[in-house]
């Protein structure tokens, strides 16, 4: 797929509890590491019959340069009164989505399953570092909201 | 321990050495070259990058002896790279040299000392405990940099972003600080806002493919993400340039490939989705702090 194919996405950022919702949109779905959600979420989506692209997440700041997403639904692990809880990469995400003017709605998730990945040490289950006490590991992100 | 991937491309005997910097950081191999049409594959396989692709254009021009038709190869090739820009500058040196062999010569023996002196240069300006964010990789010049740093007394640990989904950040960052035994932290492409937001990086640092008089750049994709949230975070970005050219970088096309490659290093799979695979992105001058070009120029907000 080219960049000109596409255009007015639905970035999607943590796993949706429910699908309903996303009939109807294109859907930008970004790799979400260290898990690799992404490739799973696409799967699921097409079963729902939802048209999507996938990308890496280094890939969305480029993408929102280039004015291709219109609005980005973020799906949380937890919501308090006035802040969110989401997976690693949900600061990114809102953060991007702000500085370029896109809406961001905060939609309930689930807790991701985490198969092979941890951090960024690995990538689907093939280990590229020696020690990984100098990995960062992810953390649940708070945003406030 | 000698770095590799400081000079990944050597020339021996009418051969060119090219390091397969996909084979790292599993295994440390080169690939002879003797050809226009090799140099332009192990080019389009991306064997080699950034500057391993300067290298390898200046020694093919060493065994093609034609400067703007390497040029003009290459360029299709790697269409965001300014392949003219540097033939322009071989043809120059070419004229004082008297052939293009010496010529090559004269401007890689040239290249570890303007490099060094850029590294002392970034050095200076960085803070005595400098937590410094980066992505891709900029041919050694990291590590450049954290000796210079560590030689004026000043601490540095360099936070290295994967950079997905050919994990320069990775496999070649990285592994070589790791090699040199510079402090490193490797992340997830998506972790860098939230370490700045929590007060763990002070400055970033990213190299160019290229860059404008007016100050703008070309990077690896990613690049643009990192200046954006810097700014937010009132985190200074610096960016290491060659030599700046004197025209609009937002005409310039953004080289976008196979989407197949978007899935390497990933097990194999029955179907890939639908992807994009944009390779660089544009980050303007003002998200930019300080420019530091391989002639020694330095320019800072």
């Amino acid at each position: 797929m080219r960049l000109d194919e596409i255009t007015r996405l639905s970035l999607i950022w943590g796993v949706p509890a429910e699908f309903k919702g996303l009939k109807g949109k294109f859907l930008l779905v970004p790799e979400m590491r260290p898990y690799l959600l992404g490739l799973s979420l696409c799967e699921e989506l097409k079963t729902h019959g939802c048209p999507h692209v996938y990308v890496t997440d280094n890939m969305l700041g480029y993408l929102f340069f280039k004015g291709k997403i219109k609005e980005t639904l973020l799906f949380y692990l937890e919501r308090r009164t006035a802040e969110i809880k989401g997976i690693s990469g949900s600061l990114y995400v809102t953060l991007l989505s702000k500085l370029h003017q896109v809406p961001v709605y905060f939609c309930p998730g689930k807790k991701p399953d985490i198969v092979n990945d941890k951090h960024a040490g690995t990538l689907d289950g093939r280990s590229f570092v020696e020690d990984e006490k100098s990995v960062i590991w992810p953390e649940e992100e708070i945003i406030k909201i | 321990m000698k770095n590799p991937l400081a000079f990944p491309v050597r020339y021996e005997e009418g051969v060119i050495l090219v390091l397969d910097e996909t084979a790292l950081p599993f295994a440390e191999e080169y690939i002879p070259i003797r050809t226009l049409d090799e140099a332009v594959m192990v080019l389009k396989e991306m064997k080699t990058r950034a500057f391993g692709q300067v290298l390898l254009y200046f020694y093919t021009c060493v065994l093609t002896q034609d400067i703007m038709g390497t040029a003009r190869v290459f360029q299709q090739t790697r269409p965001t790279f300014d392949f003219y820009g540097l033939a322009g500058m071989l043809a120059e040196v070419t004229k004082r040299a008297g052939d293009i062999k010496a010529a090559v010569e004269r401007i890689v023996s040239a290249f570890e000392e303007k490099r060094r002196q850029r590294a002392r240069q970034v050095a200076e300006i960085l803070p005595a405990d400098a937590h410094v964010l980066t992505i891709c990789h900029v041919s050694g010049e990291m590590v450049y940099i954290a000796e210079a740093i560590q030689a004026m007394q000043k601490r540095i640990c360099v936070y290295v972003s994967e950079t997905r989904p050919y994990l320069q950040g990775t496999r070649l960052t990285f592994w070589e600080l790791n090699r040199a035994g510079v402090p490193a932290k490797l992340l997830c492409d998506n972790q860098a806002a939230w370490l700045m937001h929590t007060g763990r990086i002070n400055a970033v640092i990213t190299g160019s493919d290229r860059s404008n008089q007016k100050g703008d750049i070309i990077n690896k994709v990613g690049t643009y993400a990192l200046a954006l949230l810097a700014r937010h975070y009132h985190i200074p970005v610096y960016v290491l340039i060659q030599r700046p050219a004197e025209m609009d970088l937002r005409k310039v096309q953004i080289e976008e490939r196979p989407e197949k490659e978007v899935f390497m290093w990933l097990k194999k799979r029955n179907k890939w989705p639908p992807a994009v695979y944009p390779a660089f992105d544009f980050t303007p001058a003002e998200l930019i702090t300080g420019w530091f070009d391989i002639e020694g120029k330095v320019r800072k907000k």
